[in-house]
């Protein structure tokens, strides 16, 4: 078993809320993901809103003003207080036995692991195109780049394009008031895909030294990289 | 051919017929106003022509912003769902799939089939069913395929189709005569009536025209039958054709009815043609050939008629005497009477060709075809009033059918009524005389003729008022009528009436070597190689 992305903080019947076990360590937007209940059932549910923030709602993150890499490197306590969190629609459940695609009976429970939805449970989930409906009824979120987010993971997994008109034809009837967003979903589903963008996570604590690298001195002291706290 | 699904029935009604969703992987281009297909309800298959096509869209939008390429993703989404073909489809006939007699299953339309009843193209084996075939029936004879079937015979019951005055229509050179030729061959094969044919521009006797082919000319029925079964009579004998005999028409056979069928044809007026009634009540039998000769103004005063007309009918006769000099004669000079002999062939069962030759006007055709009609009319009149009379005494006379060109000239409106042709459209089937009506205008023939017509052959009319008078009083015309819209120019024709289930398009048989062989024509060489065979094979 991969492992897992994160747990549940906060869930209802249509929303997963995930807090990532690593920053930076979210699924990438419009992929699926398996929430794993204690009782083996799961949920099925596809990545909605990813955000990165701090712990504590009343702190304030101010720029440093650091290049990539200095900024971990010279501060790593900051990892500790920040978080990764992804919002999911849950789209199906079910057991090892059988996969539908619906709303569950009961919403997952708190601190479910989840993990990325394998290939074989990505497939069971859209075999049939009505996985989309929910996707389409999802507020706040930006409807075109959730569904092209959607297919292009479930088109992966089935490793063809082969459902791809299936699911176009079951979206045009969903959209059929929104021509525009279809034209879209379908115009950039027809170039070869564009590979998928992630951010690689904030490694774990324990590869970072445990000190803040010293700044340059001014002066002709000659302290070398020698910690000063060490004297 | 296998079967092949279109699509299901989202609409329909009784009076309007069906709506056809096509399924997305049907080509709309794969199907033709006129072509069959079948709807295969829960007890009945309906047998339907496809008569209207339409592209229909849920998302309007789609079709302000249509995708650009033609293979794109977009396309293949919103094609079939989305965007669609609907397809007018007018049923014309229930078959029941649990009788096993033919004539039972074949049923009028009174219901329509459900919701998303499946729709899919005819196989052969519904054509047959529905249009029999040669092997099964005597009667039936192959005339051409449907549309993009062009292996499966559709048939045409000859005995039906004898059995009432029919029409073939079409406008010029889309191929009437070819199918005429056709029908006529039919009748002959099949012995489904005897024909008298008023062959008016030599088509039909010992040679056609044929812009086809090298020679410039096709073989007649005389050529296919021999003189046997088939003879041509001429008015205008010339070497270049074998015929049987002249004929020569005694001034003495002219009936003043002839006079007013010629009316139009020799620009007389309705006084004036029936002045010969007077004429032919003052001088007897031989009126005409008095008239010609006669004082008119004596004659006027006498009858106290308008001398004017009189006069008029006078020189309009001389007109037509001197233009029909070649054939109708005093009758001192008639040794021969020609009306007899075409009647005896009748009776013989001999087909007969009435060659006109050079004398094609339509006051010459008109006149023969009247005389020798009005003849055959009485003839058969009396044999069979004789033969209800006395049934076991007296044959019934044989069914006689009669090809005239050029019909409006006889049936247009005003004068079909009083016309020998006209009567016989109206009753007289009875009589076993019938008519086979050629005609490039049908809607310059009386709608009470036309109405009358068993079965319509029509090849492509473009003219509303043609096709409006064509279909007059058919059913479900309205479907129909997009359908003879969209014929080809050449060798495509929609059949219906009495001599056929359900109206067909068919791409008729070429008139061909192919086609003579099936009627059992050997060439010359051919003939004579099967006689020496024969020959010895008999001291074998």
């Amino acid at each position: 078993m991969s492992e897992p992305l994160g747990e549940t903080i906060a869930s209802d019947s249509q929303v997963l809320e995930v807090e990532c076990h690593r920053l930076y360590g979210a699924p990438a937007f419009g992929s699926f993901v398996r929430a794993a209940c204690p009782s083996g059932f799961c949920q099925f549910a596809v990545v909605t809103h990813v955000s990165t923030g701090p712990f504590d709602g009343n702190r304030v993150v101010q720029a440093h003003r650091l290049a990539p890499g200095e900024l971990e490197e010279r501060k790593p306590h900051l990892t500790s207080l920040l978080r990764t969190l992804f919002q999911a629609r849950v789209i199906g459940y079910g057991d090892d036995n059988a996969r539908v695609a619906g709303t569950p009976p009961l919403p997952a429970r708190l601190h479910c692991f989840v993990y990325p939805a394998t290939a074989e449970e990505i497939r069971a989930i859209t075999a049939s195109p009505s996985f989309l409906r929910p996707l389409v009824q999802t507020p706040n979120a930006p409807l075109e780049d959730l569904l092209v987010g959607a297919i292009r993971s479930a088109q992966e997994a089935w490793g063809s394009g082969e459902r791809l008109v299936a699911w176009g034809k079951y979206l045009a009837r969903l959209l059929h008031q929104d021509y525009v967003t279809l034209e879209g979903v379908m115009h950039r589903l027809s170039p070869a895909p564009m590979p998928a963008y992630s951010i690689a996570p904030a490694p774990s604590p324990s590869a970072h030294p445990r000190w803040e690298k010293p700044l340059p001195l001014s002066g002709n002291g000659k302290r070398g990289d020698r910690d000063p706290f060490e004297d | 051919m296998t079967e092949q699904r279109l699509g299901v029935v989202v609409r329909g009604s009784l009076s309007k017929g069906l709506e056809l969703k096509l399924d997305p992987e049907v080509r709309q281009e794969s199907l033709r106003a006129g072509m069959f297909a079948i709807a295969g309800g829960t007890t009945y298959d309906f047998f339907s022509l496809i008569t209207d096509m339409e592209l229909s869209a849920t998302t309007p939008e789609a079709l302000d912003a249509p995708p650009p390429d033609p293979d794109s993703l977009l396309r293949a989404v919103l094609a079939g769902d989305s965007i669609y073909t609907r397809a007018s489809l007018r049923p014309h006939l229930m078959v029941d799939r649990l009788e096993s007699d033919p004539k039972k299953a074949l049923l009028p339309v009174k219901t329509i089939p459900g919701h998303f009843t499946e729709v899919r193209r005819a196989t052969e084996e519904d054509v047959n069913r529905v249009f029999g075939s040669e092997e099964r029936s005597p009667h039936h004879f192959h005339i051409g395929a449907p549309l993009d079937m062009e292996d499966i015979p559709v048939c045409l019951d000859l005995n039906a189709f004898a059995e009432r005055s029919n029409g073939i229509f079409g406008k010029s050179g889309t191929g009437k005569t070819f199918l005429t030729r056709m029908v006529l061959c039919g009748l002959v094969q099949k012995n489904a009536g005897v024909n008298l044919i008023f062959d008016m521009h030599g088509e039909y006797g010992w040679r056609g025209t044929d812009e086809g082919s090298s020679s410039g000319s096709t073989k007649g029925l005389r050529q296919l039958y021999g003189p046997d079964r088939v003879q041509v009579l001429t008015l205008d004998p010339r070497p270049d054709i074998q015929a049987d005999g002249a004929i020569r028409i005694p001034y003495s056979a002219l009936e003043p009815e002839d006079i007013l069928g010629l009316q139009k044809a020799i620009s007389l007026t309705p006084t004036a043609a029936e002045n010969s009634y007077l004429l032919e009540r003052r001088f007897g039998r031989d009126w005409f050939a008095q008239t010609l000769a006669m004082d008119t103004k004596e004659v006027a005063a006498d009858e106290q008629a308008h001398e004017g007309a009189m006069a008029a009918l006078r020189r309009k006769l001389s007109r037509l005497a001197h233009e029909c000099a070649g054939f109708l004669k005093p009758d001192a000079e008639v040794l021969e009477n020609a009306v007899e002999t075409i009647m005896g062939n009748l009776e013989k069962g001999i087909h007969t060709v009435v060659d006109f030759g050079r004398f094609n006007r339509p006051a010459q055709y008109i006149m023969v075809a009247n005389i020798l009609t009005r003849r055959i009319d009485h003839a058969w009149r009396d044999r069979t009033e004789r033969h209800l009379s006395e049934p076991g005494r007296h044959a019934k006379p044989p069914r006689v059918v009669i090809t005239i060109e050029e019909a409006h000239k006889f049936l247009e409106p005003g004068i079909a009524d009083q016309t020998i042709f006209g009567r016989i459209a109206r009753e007289l089937r009875k009589y076993n005389v019938t008519l086979l009506v050629v005609d490039q205008r049908p809607s310059q023939i009386e709608r009470e003729v036309l109405s009358q017509l068993g079965t319509k052959i029509c090849c492509l009319l473009d003219d509303d008022s043609d096709v409006d008078a064509v279909l007059a009083g058919t059913s479900g015309s309205g479907g129909l009528k997009s359908v003879l819209a969209s014929l080809d120019t050449r060798q495509q024709a929609l059949v219906f009436g009495h001599a056929l289930p359900m109206p067909v398009v068919v791409k008729t048989r070429p008139y061909d070597p192919v086609f003579w062989k099936t009627l059992g024509y050997l060439e010359p060489a051919e003939r004579r190689a099967l006689a020496t065979r024969d020959r010895d094979r008999l001291w074998e």
